[in-house]
């Protein structure tokens, strides 16, 4: 058996299927179970989807090239300059930390609207089968009420009819 | 018996749902009795601009009878119109106005119609929500039968049409699904109606090599047919798609095939193939691992008949209800409500190749009993038998 049968065989160890008699219904009642249950606590926990596995980037270490040579000997001959030179680029290196932290309190945000987003999504979700079921229920109660208004008419006519039987009989009773 | 098939569109090369549907039946219902097409010379389902010469012609041995449309839809007209009747308060007059915006309008037909009646036992309708549905069942309406290949879109809400499905000596309904939203819209549990759909042919042979070969598809696929658009369910399965490799890191490919109105996302394992031959098409439904279909709006569905036909499972959008409906029927597809739930029944069925099969196998079962042209052509003579006897 191969690697990828073995997983198979254990993806569907999971699930409770006759073959013989595949019951869709029954097999949708699992599947929605199984999707509510991997849905519910640790969404947050997963790891970085698109996550490469492979090797981290690393630094060559090879034998020196003409142009690391010259690097390093440039490196040498402005190290007396470095002290100036952090001072002159420390603006620069103050604004770049703010832009960072502004950019992450951004990126918190986003992801506060996307939750936000999502929730919402959820909630209209809820709203339009809410809006559906109660159309079905206002035509079920219009179909009542148009019943229950002719049976008053009707009702309403024997009555009437009752009445005026009433007062004839009455009246040949005692005339 | 002389029947009338009544359409919006009519050609060879129409490809649309209950055009070609119409077309189909009427092929078939000429082994039985004498069959006449009447249509417009519309191609275009846009515009309805007349293309196709007046008169009548033969095609596929049918006599088709083409009418002029009067005028062409104005989009923007048109559009107003439907924001109006679909999303603010309205008369029914301004929804008459829609209708004929909508069209195909051509009074020619409906004329031809009303000199005629006595020519026809009977009058058969595609689609109640177009002019020549609406009015033609009005003119001959004890000689009328409605097709309606309705969807669970916001029009068979419209007040215009409650009257309209009172009114048919008898409906031919695609699916259970359709025929009680519709009973329950118009209360017309009086009008005689049966759920007939409609059949399919496969090839003898379809060969997946053949289609790995032509156009260089590796590995395993699902596959969607049908265009791919908005209604379609298109954007939705893309994304859950997408998500579904990024979250398992699955090798499976979606193919495509159909006509395009949306961008397709530029993904390796998205393979958009455009529109195929038929043997093609077959070709790839058979190498396939199953066909998707996110659709939220159909009436029955002739791709996913198509796949049962071929003995390949169906993995459907649970909001369409026809959609789910048909695969409980059937016990030959799974369906989905969000994506958590299309990942763990997309995963399943990759993982099993023993459900897939037994799906396939139900599916097949159901086309043979109820989608095969014999049952089809048995159904129609059966409704017709028990309107004559009436």
């Amino acid at each position: 058996m191969s690697a990828k049968d073995q997983d198979e065989g254990r993806y569907t160890q999971t699930y409770k299927i006759d073959y013989a008699r595949v019951d869709v219904a029954e097999i949708m009642d699992q599947v929605q179970a199984k999707a509510a249950r991997a849905a519910a606590p640790d969404d947050g926990g997963e790891d970085v989807p698109g996550m490469p596995d492979g090797p981290v980037w690393q630094p060559s270490s090879g034998p020196l090239t003409l142009k690391k040579k010259v690097k390093r000997k440039l490196q040498r001959f402005l190290t007396p300059f470095f002290p100036v030179m952090r001072l002159m680029a420390l603006p620069v290196h103050e604004d770049l930390m703010q832009t960072n932290a502004k950019l992450s309190e951004a990126s918190a945000k986003i992801d506060l609207l996307l939750h936000r987003r999502d929730i919402t999504k959820e909630y209209i979700k809820l709203l339009h089968v809410l809006c559906h079921n109660l159309v079905m229920e206002l035509s079920k109660l219009r179909v009542e009420h148009d019943t229950l208004k002719s049976r008053v008419q009707v009702l309403e006519k024997d009555f009437a009819f009752l009445g005026k039987r009433e007062s004839v009989l009455e009246k040949k009773i005692a005339p | 018996m002389k029947l009338a098939f009544v359409v919006q569109r009519y050609g060879l090369d129409i490809s649309g749902g209950a055009e070609l549907h119409c077309r189909w039946v009427a092929e078939h219902m000429a082994r039985y009795a004498d069959v006449e097409v009447l249509t417009t010379r519309a191609e275009d389902y846009i515009t309805w601009k007349n293309r196709y010469p007046a008169g009548p012609q033969t095609i596929n041995g049918l006599t088709v009878r083409r009418f002029s449309v009067v005028r062409p839809r104005r989009p923007e007209r048109f559009g107003r119109l439907q924001e109006k009747v679909l999303h603010h308060e309205h008369r029914e007059k301004d929804e008459l106005r829609w209708l004929d915006e909508e069209g195909p309008r051509s009074r020619s037909l409906l004329r031809y119609i009303r000199r005629n009646e006595a020519a026809y036992d009977y009058f058969i309708f595609f689609s109640y929500r177009y002019y020549h549905s609406y009015w033609g069942v009005r003119t001959v309406p004890r000689k009328a039968l409605l097709v309606p290949t309705a969807e669970r879109d916001p029009v068979i809400g419209l007040r215009l049409f409650k009257p309209l499905f009172r009114m048919p000596r008898a409906f031919i309904f695609n699916s259970c699904e359709e025929r009680d939203m519709i009973r329950t819209v118009s209360r017309n549990d009086d009008v005689p109606g049966a759920v007939v759909g409609v059949g399919t042919e496969t090839p003898a042979s379809a060969s997946a090599e053949r289609f790995r070969a032509r156009h260089g598809v590796e590995g395993d696929y699902l596959i969607y047919i049908g265009r791919v658009d908005q209604n379609k369910g298109c954007p939705e399965l893309f994304d859950f798609f997408l998500r579904y490799k990024q979250d398992t890191g699955s090798p499976v490919k979606l193919v495509m095939i159909g006509g395009s109105v949306l961008p397709i996302p530029g993904h390796p394992d998205i393979r958009y193939l455009g529109i195929l031959p038929e043997e093609d098409k077959f070709d790839a439904l058979a190498g396939a691992r199953l066909l998707v279909m996110p659709s939220f709006y159909e009436s029955l569905s002739m791709v996913t008949l198509e796949a049962w036909a071929m003995g390949q499972p169906v993995l459907a959008n649970a909001r369409c209800d026809v959609l789910k409906g048909q695969c409980l029927r059937s016990n030959g597809g799974l369906y989905y409500g969000d994506y958590r739930e299309f990942r763990e029944a997309l995963s399943l069925l990759l993982a099993s190749a023993g459900l897939r099969e037994a799906l396939g196998r139900n599916g097949l079962a159901y086309y043979q009993a109820n989608y095969t042209w014999q049952a089809i052509e048995n159904k129609y003579l059966g409704l017709l038998g028990e309107l004559e006897g009436k």
